[in-house]
């Protein structure tokens, strides 16, 4: 942006500042110009004034405008390997907290609120300018950095049972569900309202419970899976059919929006509106209680995510001196491979910070502050300059050899909560053309076993495992076999007589298979193949 | 049960290089056959599947790197995951092609002897000592030799220049040192460009395929890997010990030495992959994989258009890929399926006839 010189001057900072003049205007202008990443290979760019020469093109606003907005939200993100930020900054997007501060009237599908959300202590400068003081992503806690039972190994992390009773993490989800009043050709509509007995498909008066007169959910009701929300029903499917049976009254279908079965809560809102036809529309949002519990997903911002593996009480967790007793405890193997080193550091900036009522610890890439300020704050309050502390047991009392580094930091509490996506089954519903178990877990499916878990037994020699998993678990069924021709044969229940449709022969066996076997062999005769089973006696 | 001979010749010399008395030289063989017993494969095992799998985990960790030695005097040879699909693809053209020539004596001895009889493998084309130039207006083609690499190499410029005039006849100019061949005026310009081309790739000497050749001291002799591969020839070499030359080509080796020989290559080339990416795999599973591929008496690629695509049963071809292709087919040809795979029976809904699927218990009575 210059001739050896930035065209950008102290005086166009000064009208910035005093607001004779807007961004928009420096860019017109020229002053400030927008680069793609081809236009980037043409262009010569210097990080800091100091370095420009006559050579170069543009100049670099700040050096920290060099990595993305997410990465930048990252405390000290130079002193990170470069995954380690870029997982981040992925997760960073993945944070509950205050996603927009009109979240109560509007009507995202899902969204979820953080209780208290907090700004961090330690924080870049790009925090500010993107205004996420105000609309903060997490919270700042104590955090222990020692293995714990055995309970935190691989990623997992401890909380403290007390700190989430004192709403630490705790959210709202939000699911909005909707129904419009549709019009039918032949002048007939849908109906929102508390579907009567005679309604077909009716079912039965506990789901309607929460359903005012109009056939809408009251407000505040709380209301759990299957359960209506909005009462609907629908004109009859076969127009004609109604009208020969003359006497027969008209029998509407029910067609309720129903809460999902996996969900609970209250209903919180209730719109009723008009969609772009002028139908009624009702959106409804169902208010969800999301209170931390093991499984479910936590991270730093410099990408050390993981799970709850273990929720103790208060009393057994350990405790400093001075009474401190961690929020959170986190497995010191960690860092080892990931040498997340602002985790150290922002511990250390937090702690100090707390000690000393700073508001801010800035963290901004290339001119945050460094950690031997903080040392020196730490030691004039008398606490150990590495910011290790000696701990107690919870459970003992002991003294616990090792020091342990602990302190406050930021943490974030990711949208992966466990209630929305553990899923088993013993027995449940089969899919209708294959007659083997559903899949997905709003289905209330089962895991598949796939081709590499069939390989494993195979390779195992585990022929009668394998064959149960395969077919006695899933979609065993009998059939009858023409022993002359090797067609299907047919049980013909009220003439009590078996026989075969093709040939007539009524020689026809009883044979275990899949259903997804005959189905294929189905499938190829509509194809024109004609596939015949050839029997034999089981040896 | 009694080892194998090959077996029993291993331990027998390992005995004997150890200087065991024959007590325990005895003792030892007894162990090796107790060993061998325990180690083999029990009855319906299957070994495809565990093979498979102990040959594809380990591949997963391989790093998809080939190591090229910068500037050495070494022949490059691709390694790793490349080299193993190479192999297992039975590829007909590979990466890199290398020969590991042994030399009879007094050539595997004398250094200055067997880089001599290197060189005059390399093969050497007019392009390589000479650039020749079209000049359609005045219908010419003039070579313009290259000096210092016709010292490089050893050649001289009249045998390029005999060479060439088995050819075509023309002058050489006293003046430049080029030779010039003068053209027929009504010769077509894309004949001019055809023949320009066929005199830069004319074999001055050495031999056809092989673009380099390098000395390397093995043990206690001279030997030469090259680059580029022709085993036909080179075997017929006196200088060449043709017991224990060979090549990586396993096409190449499986026509010349025959397919047993390539099962050997196959084997050894699948070893020397997998270890060169510090992959720890058993040679028993490598020995099945160069079994299935060589049992045809031809080289079977794995996979659809090979050991897999000819698979007996029609269910399991049609499981595995071109599901209509084979049922189409085996409907056409009226083909039956005795359910004797693992896939087939799996497919019907019958238990594998394979593991405790293949066993059946009969009660003692009495
Ligand atoms: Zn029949």
């Amino acid at each position: 942006m210059k001739n050896g010189k930035p065209l950008l001057t102290q005086t166009h900072v000064k009208m910035l500042k005093e607001g004779k003049l807007t961004w928009d205007q420096l860019v017109k202008q020229g002053v400030i110009e927008y680069l793609d990443p081809e236009e980037e290979e043409n262009a010569y760019i210097a990080l800091t004034p100091e370095e420009v020469t006559p050579e170069h093109t543009h100049l670099e606003i700040h050096p920290a405008l060099v990595l993305g907005f997410g990465v930048n939200l990252i405390p000290w993100p130079e002193r990170n390997l470069t995954t380690r930020l870029l997982h981040g900054s992925k997760m960073g997007d993945q944070g509950l907290g205050l996603y927009a501060s009109n979240f109560r009237i509007r009507t995202d599908t899902m969204s979820y609120v953080l209780y208290y959300p907090q700004k961090p202590i330690v924080r870049t400068r790009v925090v500010k300018y993107a205004h996420l003081e105000r609309r903060p992503y997490g919270q700042n806690i104590v955090v222990a950095v020692m293995p714990y039972e055995g309970y935190n190994m691989s990623d997992a992390i401890i909380m403290n049972k007390d700190s989430i009773e004192r709403a630490l993490f705790r959210a709202v989800f939000f699911r909005t569900y909707e129904a419009v009043e549709r019009r039918y050709p032949g002048g007939q509509k849908d109906r929102f309202e508390v579907p009567s007995e005679e309604v077909s498909g009716y079912l039965g008066e506990e789901v309607y419970h929460a359903l005012g007169e109009d056939g809408i959910a009251i407000p505040e009701t709380r209301v759990k899976g299957g359960d209506a929300l909005i009462g609907r029903t629908s004109p009859p499917r076969f127009l004609e059919d109604v009208a020969h049976f003359g006497i027969m009254e008209e029998k509407r279908r029910e067609n309720s929006v129903l809460v999902r079965p996996d969900e609970e809560g209250y209903v919180d809102t209730v719109m009723i509106t008009s969609d772009e036809n002028g139908n009624r529309l009702v959106k409804i949002k169902l208010r969800q209680e999301k209170i931390p519990e093991i499984g479910d997903k936590f991270t730093a911002r410099m990408g050390q995510k993981g799970v709850i593996g273990m929720i103790v009480p208060h009393e057994d967790m350990p405790f400093t001196s001075n009474g401190i007793v961690p929020d959170l405890i986190f497995n010191s193997h960690a860092f080892i491979s990931r040498m997340t080193v602002s985790y150290v550091l922002e511990i250390l900036g937090a702690k100090a910070a707390a000690l000393e009522g700073w508001d801010e610890v800035d963290a901004t890439m290339g001119e945050g502050m460094e950690a031997e300020e903080f040392e020196k704050v730490l030691r004039a309050h008398g606490f150990r300059r590495t910011g290790k502390e000696l701990l107690y047991d919870g459970k003992t009392g002991e003294e616990i050899e090792a020091d342990i580094f602990i302190g406050p930091i930021y943490y974030l509490r990711l949208k992966h909560l466990v209630s929305q996506k553990y899923q088993a089954r013993a027995r449940g519903p089969v899919q209708i053309l294959t007659r083997q178990p559903t899949e997905g877990r709003s289905r209330e499916g089962g895991i598949r076993f796939g081709e590499m878990e069939r390989d494993t037994l195979i390779g195992h020699g585990a022929a009668m495992t394998l064959y149960e998993r395969l077919v006695e678990e899933s979609d065993k069924t009998k059939m009858l076999v023409c022993e002359k021709c090797g067609n299907i044969g047919v049980d013909d229940a009220i003439r009590k007589k078996r026989y075969c449709p093709v040939c007539g022969s009524t020689k026809v066996q009883e044979v275990e298979v899949s259903y997804a076997f005959k189905l294929l062999l189905d499938e190829l005769r509509s194809l024109g193949i004609y596939p015949r089973l050839v029997l034999k006696d089981k040896a | 049960m009694t080892l194998p001979e090959k077996l029993r010749e291993y331990v027998e010399k390992f005995a004997e290089e150890k200087g065991l008395s024959k007590k325990e030289r005895e003792a030892l063989l007894k162990k090796a056959e107790e060993y061998y017993e325990t180690h083999q494969v029990d009855p319906w095992e299957a070994i495809g599947i565990v093979t498979a799998q102990s040959l594809g985990e380990p591949a997963t960790q391989a790093t998809l790197r080939t190591f090229h030695m910068a500037g050495a005097a070494e022949v490059s040879i691709a390694s790793g995951m490349d080299r193993i699909l190479e192999i297992v693809d039975g590829l007909k053209k590979i990466s890199t092609p290398v020969m590991f020539i042994y030399l009879n004596p007094p050539y595997n001895k004398d250094e200055e002897k067997a880089r001599e009889f290197a060189r005059s493998l390399e093969e050497i084309l007019v392009m390589d000592v000479a650039t020749v130039k079209e000049d359609f207006m005045k219908r010419t083609i003039t070579i313009v030799f290259n000096e210092k690499e016709l010292k490089r190499r050893g050649v001289s410029k009249d045998a390029v220049i005999k060479k060439i005039e088995g050819k075509l006849k023309g002058e050489l100019d006293e003046k430049t040192g080029n030779y010039v061949i003068k053209l027929p005026k009504d010769m077509s310009l894309m004949k001019i460009r055809k023949l320009a081309q066929s005199i830069e790739r004319l074999q001055i000497s050495g031999v056809k395929g092989i673009k380099r050749a390098l000395v390397r001291k093995e043990g206690d002799e001279y030997m030469i890997t090259t680059s580029g591969t022709n085993l036909k020839a080179i075997l017929k070499k006196k200088e060449v010990d043709h017991t224990r030359t060979y090549s990586n080509n396993i096409h190449e080796v499986a026509e010349v030495l025959g397919i047993e020989a390539a099962r050997y290559l196959i084997i050894e080339e699948l070893y020397k992959a997998y270890m060169g990416a510090k992959l720890l795999v058993d040679k028993r599973h490598l020995a099945l994989v160069a079994d299935a591929m060589t049992a045809r008496g031809v080289i079977t690629p794995i996979g659809r258009t090979g050991i897999a695509g000819k698979k007996g049963s029609v269910l399991a071809r049609a499981a595995f890929e071109e599901t209509n292709r084979h049922l189409v087919e085996a409907s056409v040809w009226n083909e039956v399926d005795y359910l004797k795979g693992i896939v087939e029976n799996l497919i019907v809904g019958l238990p594998i006839k394979a593991g405790t699927g293949r066993v059946k218990l009969k009660m003692k009575l009495g």
